[in-house]
């Protein structure tokens, strides 16, 4: 299974998906107008990775993200949280950026994985 | 377009601005993808140059940018809409308006759901909007009806809409979404 890199763009996140550590990492901004788009593959990719069981870690480290990215990143997670992988999610956010804490809090409430919600430098 | 004449670009947004406000940008044209690039990229630039501006405050705008504009493009891209950016020094608030045609249906849509909206607390918004993250409904971008939900949610229900008589059986809807200033 080939690892996933995308570097970041002003509208899309960088993309670190490795297959070896078993590690997701977002980070940057997820703004495009068609979420679909750009996550359509790297679900098919969590798909596959999660059909074999161990530990699975997902960072998530966005500065901005757009409602449609939201869904996306639902999908994404709901995917892990179905399958038989033992997962963690760990969801950074600024110090002062209430709204991306609030973002966290409420993926960790509707998700049922363990989430960190770790402050970042800013 | 160039983001160099984005704030030269005339729109009739006298209504909107009062006494004391200034208009930071204002483009009224057609929404596209290299549209949005050009206009979040000034807004990004001029509040990053601002020293008065909070990161916090600046971060909420440009999210609140970011649904305007992206509304835009998926509801209004085959027509003429306007985007406007204001200062407000008198209410110690940035405004975000947009404003673009809607037929009666889309009209009558966005009114009972921005009703709603004003009428909630902010827990119970913030309830609603899990409601919808989770739900299956989508629109063809990948949305999923979230887009006021965000900006009342980022604004503390700080939202004004009205609804314009114009041609052919449409409607003008003019969005305005407020960001209070933030302290740190």
């Amino acid at each position: 299974m080939e690892n996933i890199f995308i570097a970041g763009t002003p509208k899309t996140p960088r993309v670190l998906f490795d297959s070896e550590s078993r590690t997701l990492s977002l980070s940057g901004r997820s703004i495009p107008e068609n979420s679909i788009d750009f996550y359509s593959s790297l679900i098919t990719w969590t798909d596959h990775l999660c059909s074999s069981e161990g530990v699975v870690e997902v960072n998530i480290n966005l500065e901005y993200f757009n409602t449609s990215s939201s869904k996306c990143l639902m999908d994404l997670l709901k995917r892990i949280e179905s399958s038989n992988v033992v997962a963690h999610v760990n969801w950074y956010y600024e110090e002062d950026d209430e709204d991306m804490l609030e973002a966290g809090e409420d993926y960790d409430a509707i998700i049922n994985l363990p989430f960190k919600l770790l402050v970042t430098g800013g | 377009m160039s983001s160099e004449n984005i704030t030269s670009t005339r729109l009739d947004s006298q209504d909107i601005v009062g006494q004391g406000d200034t208009v930071i940008l204002a483009y009224k044209g057609m929404f596209k993808n290299q549209t949005s690039f050009h206009i979040l990229n000034w807004i990004e630039r001029y509040l990053s140059s601002n020293s008065t501006v909070t990161r916090p405050e600046s971060k909420k705008i440009f999210r609140v940018a970011v649904e305007l504009i992206q509304n835009l493009i998926h509801h209004s891209s085959k027509s003429v809409a306007s985007f406007v950016f204001i200062k407000s020094e008198s209410n110690d608030c940035f405004t975000l308006s947009t404003s673009n045609l809607v037929d009666t249906n889309q009209a009558n849509g966005l009114v009972s759901a921005l009703n709603s909206m004003n009428t909630v607390t902010e827990d119970k918004l913030r309830a609603l909007k899990k409601r919808v993250m989770t739900s299956d409904v989508r629109s063809e971008h990948g949305g999923g009806g979230m887009g006021l939900l965000e900006l009342a949610k980022l604004s503390n229900g700080s939202i004004d809409s009205e609804l314009l008589p114009s041609r052919n059986d449409m409607l003008l809807f003019c969005l305005s979404v407020h960001v209070n200033s933030i302290k740190t």
